[in-house]
């Protein structure tokens, strides 16, 4: 029997491609010859039933798409469909069963033979729905439970790994203007501009690619960097390791306070106003009397003068053979104490009202001498004072002798008594920066390099110790004795808080360089930091009584001073701020 | 064609000064044109100063009316009065120190400065009396020409009381008080009002009956009389910058503690307070007003009757001193400039002058003549004739 495929000739040579692709076209492809063959056109469902009713041999016609042609069935062509269906050759001069016996058995149908009975003899059993009824209802009351299978348990072999994500590499920068095939005139490089490109390291190029015009795309060549560039990239992707880090969608000004308006806060200084010019050598350190009428101020050569604040007047002024280290008007009456070389005097002036110190005979001391001459009393220690300080009483001062050794660098003095003791057999180890009087309570502090100790008067031991410092420059106590400011060298001003921590409260790095000196000021609340960096900073700093609020601290103003001011002091009274700065004191107002 | 606009004159200076008609002026006219118009219909010749509604007018009629919103449909009121010409210099006296204090009296102007020295000079800036008296800074004086007393106060605190007789001064009470700072005396010159850095007032008068006695056998020899001090009890607390003694029974006085104060003398009692925003620096009195300078350079006018705020005069330095005369305001500054306002006009100085090299510190007004003294240890004189 002849292969009917290999005889028959597919006109439409379409390959593979669906012949739905071809339904919205009147043609059903292209022939051999590359001419587009028409697609038979199929009456609708009226014709086709016009057709059916007219034609008795419209059942034998079919539409063979691919040849673009109808199709008649001849009656050979059906008995072979037939034969086809009944599972029986087609061909008429095949035998199937020639191998067979001729006469075989008729088949038996039912159990025990091969052959099932037919389904329409099928009679369900009843044994079987009786025991198929009990299950059902065993399974509807819940008696019977399907067992569940145990699923084979699968190793993770890559359980303990990383599995993280990998982020996806960087899109590249899109192409500009200058890496057009044909850019606009001013992205073209001349000739100058073109060798100069050239003659340039690839690396210092301004950009990588020159710019360059063709008339049309199909001009444009394959890139010749392509590779050189692929490679690059993937050795970047390869070398640079990628980290996925989470973006978090926030508006940056939510993140600053909201701080309230500063002016709401005035008055506090703000504009340079008067300068006190007088000194000849660099003002070393400068006090307000407590009632703010004079300035004290003392500089490097030994002078000391006395100004009236208000108008800047220098009404008196004392030569001193040494350097003044330190100046502290007494805080009841108009007395000042100068550190200068070993001795500390005790000094009033005319223009400030003279207070007489009587002569006494004073108690023999190994750590000072005092020593009546004319007006004023001297205090001879055994080395060089670099500090005092008055208590608030203005009976006691303290002074700080650096190179004292460690145990008497911090003596204590009694004006009523002239006696000078030091405070304490043990001091703790370093150097002491800075010393202070609590402004209620007897209780003493003295700053070291990394800690504020605080010490019991009274009782003579230490009660407390704050921690987290870096080179204290200047401590200050609140006016209201329950907060202590530290100035450090490492740009920081500290706050902490006598009864909450032994850590900082707060901690303001608002300087770009160490801090000078820190000051409070006694009727506003207002607190002021000067740095080297030459900048005053002020801050509204609200203390309450309420143990259960927090101060609130506001910075109000940065003054910009001409030099690198070393101590700033508000007026006793006023909302005015007095800095040193070099041979002048500047007031800002 | 420019716009006109119908313009009326209004004057205090009289009435040979009154402009009753209105005219239709062009509204790109400027002062000039405007001052032309009044002195043609006036004939007269002088220079004036135009306001309208307390603007000085120095560009365009059109600019200031667009400035302040005002139409060429209405009328409009300009005012004017005879303009102050800029001062012009009449001398000036050098001292050793800066000068804390000078008055300008009929008798000459009385100067005193920080190295205790009291002087007076006479209209031509000679000297006349000129004396130490205190070997501390003198920081306040007041002479008085009812009772021709002067009293001067220094920085230590004391007190004296000169007798001016015949261009010469003789002392004749002696008192200490801590801290003066400022003294002043009732019109009358019978009782002096003293001002302490501690806020302090004290009520000073000459004690005839506990002077003291020349040694000798006959007791009613005097030669110096003591000084009674009486305190008053007045809730400041800070440093007295001001006292002025307008009427007998009227104090007032200003602090640094904010506050200015009308005192009735006799109930002893504050009639009227205000509050000023800064603390005063420089205070002066005339009339109902009052003047007040901070040291933010601000300089405040309020009416002491009512408490009221009347102007506030702008200013950058520190007001050391102020001295009012009419209608007029001279301003002293830290920087060493005084200046002029004009009270209807308080938005921009008349005048400027740099009167000082360093800072005002005091600054007086007698007819048409300024004095001022400063940290350069001068004395000047100004004047506007």
């Amino acid at each position: 029997m002849a292969d009917d495929s290999s005889d028959e000739e597919i006109k439409v040579r379409i390959g593979d491609i669906p012949l739905s692709y071809y339904e919205d076209l009147p043609i059903i492809g292209y022939g051999i010859d590359g001419k587009a063959v028409a697609k038979v056109v199929e009456g609708d469902a009226l014709e086709k039933h016009i057709a059916k009713s007219d034609d008795p041999e419209w059942w034998r016609t079919l539409t063979d798409h691919l040849n673009a042609k109808k199709v008649k069935i001849t009656d050979e062509m059906l008995e072979v469909i037939r034969k086809i269906r009944q599972r029986k050759s087609f061909g008429s001069d095949f035998d199937p069963y020639r191998d067979l016996e001729p006469e075989a058995k008729p088949q038996i149908s039912g159990f025990g033979t091969d052959v099932m009975p037919p389904k329409r003899r099928f009679v369900p059993s009843k044994w079987e729905r009786i025991k198929i009824g009990r299950l059902a209802r065993a399974i509807e009351k819940g008696w019977l439970k399907p067992k569940l299978e145990k699923k084979e348990e699968v190793f993770d072999i890559w359980a303990d790994e990383d599995q993280e994500e990998k982020p996806a590499p960087p899109k590249w920068n899109l192409p500009g203007n200058a890496e057009s095939y044909n850019p606009p005139d001013e992205y073209l490089l001349n000739e100058e501009e073109a060798k100069e490109w050239e003659e340039k390291e690839p690396m210092n190029r301004e950009s990588e690619y020159m710019p360059k015009k063709y008339p049309n795309l199909r001009r444009v060549p394959a890139y010749e960097n392509i590779m050189k560039e692929r490679f690059e990239r993937c050795l970047d992707l390869f070398l640079a390791p990628r980290v996925t880090r989470p973006k978090i969608n926030l508006d940056p000004d939510s993140l600053i306070p909201d701080l309230p308006d500063p002016e709401t806060f005035r008055p506090f200084p703000e504009i340079l106003q008067m300068k006190f010019v007088g000194h000849e050598h660099s003002i070393t350190h400068m006090d307000f009397l407590a009632n703010g009428e004079y300035i004290a101020s003392g500089d490097s050569s030994g002078e000391v003068k006395i100004w009236e604040s208000q108008t800047g007047k220098c009404l008196e002024s004392l030569k001193f053979k040494k350097r003044i280290y330190w100046l502290a008007w007494n805080p009841i009456k108009p007395l000042l104490a100068i550190c200068c070389g070993k001795n500390v005097y005790l000094k009033s002036f005319e223009c400030s009202d003279k207070v007489s110190i009587d002569y006494a005979e004073a108690p023999e001391n190994q750590l000072a001498t005092w020593e009546w001459k004319d007006d004023e009393v001297k205090i001879k220690m055994r080395k060089g004072v670099r500090k005092v300080i008055w208590h608030g009483k203005g009976d006691y001062f303290a002074t700080l002798c650096k190179r004292e050794s460690t145990s008497k660098k911090v003596a204590a003095h009694s004006l009523s008594r002239f006696q000078t003791q030091k405070i304490f057999s043990k001091q703790s180890k370093g150097d002491v920066k800075s010393i202070a009087f609590h402004t209620k309570k007897p209780l003493f502090f003295v700053a070291t390099e990394k800690n504020i100790m605080v010490y019991n008067l009274k009782q003579g031991v230490l009660v407390k110790k704050f921690k987290g410092l870096e080179n204290p420059t200047h401590i200050a106590i609140h006016p209201s004795g329950d907060h202590i400011l530290a100035a450090c060298e490492d740009c920081k001003l500290l706050w902490y808080d006598y009864d909450l921590s032994s850590t900082p409260y707060k901690t303001f790095l608002y300087h770009k360089r160490e801090l000078t000196y820190t000051h409070t000021h006694k009727r506003y609340p207002l607190v002021a930091t000067c740095s080297l960096d030459s900048t005053i900073h002020i801050f509204h700093a609200q203390v309450y009584q309420d143990y259960m609020q927090n101060p609130s601290i506001i910075p109000l103003k940065i003054i910009k001073t001409d030099g690198e001011p070393i101590q700033c002091l508000f007026h006793p009274k006023q909302p005015w701020i007095a800095a040193v700065i070099g041979k002048e004191i500047s007031l800002f107002i | 064609m420019d716009d006109q606009v119908e313009v009326h004159f209004q004057t205090d200076l009289g009435e040979d000064w009154q402009v009753s008609e209105s005219y239709w002026i062009n509204t790109s006219s400027g002062k000039t044109e405007l001052q032309d118009i009044i002195l043609q219909h006036l004939n007269k010749q002088a220079n004036l100063m135009l306001l309208l509604n307390g603007d000085i007018i120095t560009n365009s009629l059109e600019e200031h009316m667009r400035t302040q919103g005002l139409s060429t449909e209405q009328k409009i009121e300009i005012w004017f009065s005879i303009e102050i010409p800029p001062p012009s210099s009449l001398g000036e006296i050098q001292h050793d120190d800066w000068i804390s204090c000078v008055q300008l009296t009929s008798q000459g102007c009385f100067v005193s400065d920080y190295g205790g020295f009291l002087a007076l000079y006479n209209e031509n800036q000679e000297e006349i009396i000129k004396n130490q008296i205190f070997s501390h800074p003198i920081k306040s004086i007041d002479f008085n020409e009812n009772s021709n007393l002067l009293i001067a106060s220094s920085k230590t605190g004391d007190i004296k009381i000169y007798n001016f007789q015949e261009n010469s001064l003789e002392e004749s009470a002696f008192s200490h008080i801590k801290h003066i700072e400022k003294v002043t005396s009732n019109p009358s010159g019978s009782m002096w009002a003293v001002g302490t850095y501690s806020g302090e007032i004290n009520l000073a008068k000459i004690n005839e009956e506990t002077a003291n006695i020349r040694d000798g056998t006959k007791k009613q020899r005097l030669d110096k009389f003591n000084i009674e001090i009486n305190q008053l009890n007045l809730p400041h607390t800070d440093c007295i910058t001001g006292l002025k003694w307008p009427s007998l029974d009227l104090l007032l006085t200003s602090s640094t503690d904010h506050s200015i104060m009308a005192v009735d003398l006799e109930t002893q009692s504050v009639i009227s307070s205000i509050l000023a925003p800064r603390s005063i620096q420089a205070f002066n009195v005339f009339e109902n007003n009052i003047a007040a300078g901070f040291e933010n350079g601000l300089t405040q006018l309020y009416d002491y009757r009512n408490s009221q705020k009347i102007a506030l005069l702008e200013g950058k330095s520190w007001v050391r001193a102020i001295s009012m005369k009419d209608l007029y305001i001279a301003v002293g500054h830290e920087n060493g400039n005084l200046r002029f306002f004009d009270r209807r006009s308080v938005k921009s100085p008349l005048h400027t002058i740099e009167a000082h090299q360093g800072k005002v510190l005091t600054t007086d007004w007698l007819n048409s003549i300024i004095s001022s003294g400063g940290s350069d240890s001068i004395v000047k004189y100004h004047t506007f004739s």
